[in-house]
């Protein structure tokens, strides 16, 4: 079931075009990753898809109600968790949750429970009555996440929700993602300019840049869209000229470069097997020190797309 | 979603923030109390004549100077025919004056003429001029008498303060005492003040993107924005008339007409909420807004004390028209009268002005 579609928006600030007739869907219970560099379009996409901005063109569907139309329906499905920390320094923890949950129509027993639950969720019961302003910026990040999941929402925006944390808690935020994405089958859609976030979190991917697609779908659809083909590095010893012609005769090589100790390969990731090449080095008395194959990554997905690297 | 549930939350975040219960209570109770001490505090003090030191030459060849002399100030010193004593004093500043009685002083009040006192300073200033009206006021008096009472017209000086008028006593006569009236004035004048620290808690509300995480929540933005001013308008008012009710078990002033102080502390709250929401609209710095919303103020208030006449009625015409226009004069001339019409409308009616120009969509707040 598509629990969100983006058809056709585009936006435009006086003359620049910011989203350029973008759309894409995304299904209930899946982690969606949104990539671009800084300016890509990405929040301005966000602040349309949360009804902070109005489209110049397109319509764009939250669980099936249109978000300019059916705003407050459409609302009902989201929580946000916006790139800037939207919270209130001199007051608590608690006091945050207790005034966003009341936002989401939470009161009472079940706000108080709700907030139990954020807290938990979010390792920060022990500092519930610590005002805001004493909390280290992953701790911020942490109740910026809270305030957004205590009302358990069927669709989690997270627009770039590690930029300049700690790594405990960037770690803290993806074990959570995984979690509610698992438990509660929540829609993740997860925004960033750090390719290896997305790549360990999403399974569908949306690459853009100067508010046009750049490349759209599952990550190995993505990734095929530069090569199917993959590279193995290899170290051993005893390299020669007899090993290299050997190598070069296998089908799946397309290439081979030889660098001291270490050859470059790169091979067909379709037909690629790796056992043919061993037999070769074991025929050529050549002992393994390492080998490894890689995929492309989507940094490299990127820089072959658009030119750039992401973080340019 | 629950508009009074957002009221209720605001102003529940609002309390437990230290700084605005502070600002809250804080103001009310010093204005209180700062009326109450300038009410209640000792005349004398006040007139600054305890502290001043004066010396009295004495050149009178009758004995009227002794109807100043009685007790016009603790500290001084009487020289009969010795000016050059007193002036000594003076030269080392242990007196700040030295009055000259002259030979003639009770000769022309007995000729129902005013003497000429001279007074000798080592500097010009105004310490002196309470002790120097209150000698004047005794030579008044002193000649208004003598003459009713050589002209026949009071057999006895005491005939002239019988009082001719009776006062009777209406129990439910409405009227916000004097005393109470000058507290509420000064309160709704901090209330109007205190629009700048409205406009920095919303523009500090901007700046934190609580206004935008509010949006993306699903509640219509004019509850949102109604809840965030009918909070704070609560705030406010509750706030200022507690504060005055307790305070003024402290002070022992009485409010009698509380309806018509409680009126008016509402529209003031309101027309602070509206002024701060239009200034928060216009400026996109924090302190710039703040700094214009508090001259905006000053000056309307000022307006308004022109506009009342007074000591100010010599002032240009068209200030004192355009005073009309300021909602402090309305507010003030309702608790001067103790009227509700037409001032309330009319307050109402600059509120709405304020309010309906230009948008107040918060999505266009957001993006200022």
């Amino acid at each position: 079931m598509k629990i969100i579609e983006v058809k056709n928006i585009s936006k435009k600030f006086e003359d620049k075009i910011v989203l350029d007739n973008i759309s894409f869907t995304i299904e209930e219970g899946d982690i969606f990753g949104l990539i671009g560099p800084n300016g890509a379009g990405k929040s301005t996409l966000i602040n349309i898809m949360t009804g902070l901005l109005d489209p110049n063109n397109g319509n764009i569907s939250i669980g099936g109600f249109d978000i300019k139309k059916e705003s407050l329906k459409a609302k009902e499905f989201l929580g946000l968790v916006p790139q800037e920390l939207a919270l209130m320094e001199t007051i608590s923890a608690y006091d945050n949750l207790e005034f966003f949950g009341s936002l989401y129509g939470l009161k009472g027993k079940a706000l108080k429970e709700k907030i139990g639950y954020a807290l938990d969720i979010t390792g920060l019961s022990e500092k519930r009555k610590d005002k805001v302003k004493k909390f280290s910026g992953g701790m911020k990040r942490r109740l910026n996440l809270a305030a957004a999941i205590m009302h358990e929402p069927k669709i989690l925006i997270l627009d770039e929700p590690t930029v300049g944390i700690d790594p405990q808690s960037r770690n803290h935020i993806f074990q959570f993602i995984k979690s509610i994405n698992r438990e509660k089958n929540t829609t993740i859609l997860y925004t960033s300019h750090y390719m290896e976030e997305v790549e360990y979190l999403c399974n569908n991917i949306f690459i853009m840049d100067e508010g046009k697609e750049i490349a759209y779908g599952d990550k190995k659809t993505v990734k095929s869209m530069i090569s199917d083909n993959n590279k193995v590095n290899l170290r051993a010893d005893n390299i020669n000229g007899d090993l290299i012609n050997s190598i070069e005769l296998l089908d799946s090589i397309i290439n081979c470069e030889v660098y001291h100790d270490e050859i470059k390969l790169l091979v067909k990731g379709d037909s690629f097997k790796l056992e043919p090449l061993l037999k070769i080095l074991e025929k050529n008395n050549s002992v393994i020190k390492s080998i490894n194959v890689d995929e492309p990554n989507l940094e490299e997905v990127f820089l072959s797309l658009t030119g750039k690297n992401l973080r340019d | 979603m629950n508009l009074i549930q957002l009221i209720v939350v605001n102003i529940k975040r609002m309390l437990k923030d230290p700084a605005k219960v502070g600002i809250m209570l804080v103001t009310p109770i010093a204005v209180i109390f700062f009326v109450h001490f300038l009410e209640s505090g000792d005349t004398n003090t006040f007139s600054g004549m305890s502290n001043v030191n004066v010396a009295y030459n004495i050149e009178d060849r009758g004995s009227l100077w002794e109807t100043i002399y009685d007790s016009p100030s603790k500290s001084q010193w009487i020289f009969q025919h010795e000016k050059e004593k007193a002036l000594e004093l003076l030269e080392n500043n242990e007196v700040a004056v030295v009055y000259n009685i002259p030979a003639d002083f009770s000769k022309k009040i007995n000729n129902y003429e005013k003497p000429i006192i001279e007074s000798y300073k080592r500097e010009e200033g105004n310490i002196t001029i309470p002790l120097e009206m209150e000698i004047n006021n005794k030579i008044n008096e002193f000649i208004k008498e003598k003459l009713l009472l050589d002209k026949g017209i009071i057999s006895d000086k005491e005939d002239l303060y019988i009082s001719q008028t009776k006062t009777i006593l209406e129990k439910n006569k409405k009227a916000v005492t004097g005393d109470m009236n000058l507290v509420t004035m000064m309160l709704i004048y901090f209330i109007i003040l205190g629009s700048s620290s409205i406009v920095t808690e919303l523009m500090d509300f901007r700046k934190k993107n609580i206004i935008s995480r509010a949006i993306t929540t699903p509640n219509k933005s004019g509850v949102i924005l109604g809840s965030l001013g009918l909070s704070l308008l609560f705030f406010q008012v509750i706030g200022n008339i507690l504060i005055a009710l307790i305070g003024t078990k402290f002070t022992g002033y009485s409010i009698v007409n509380f309806p018509i102080i409680t009126i008016n502390i509402v529209l003031a709250s309101l027309f602070s909420i509206t002024l701060s929401l239009a200034m928060t609209r216009l400026f996109k710095n924090e302190h710039s807004a703040s700094l214009v919303t508090s001259l905006f103020s000053i000056l309307t208030l000022l307006l308004a004390m022109f506009a009342q006449g007074g000591m100010y009625q010599n002032l240009p015409k068209f200030i004192i028209n355009l005073g009309k226009f300021t909602p402090q004069y309305w507010i003030f001339d309702s608790l001067e009268k103790s009227i509700l019409f037409p001032n309330v409308f009319i307050v109402l009616l600059i509120i709405l002005a304020l309010f309906t120009a230009g948008s107040y969509r918060l999505k266009d707040l957001v993006k200022k």
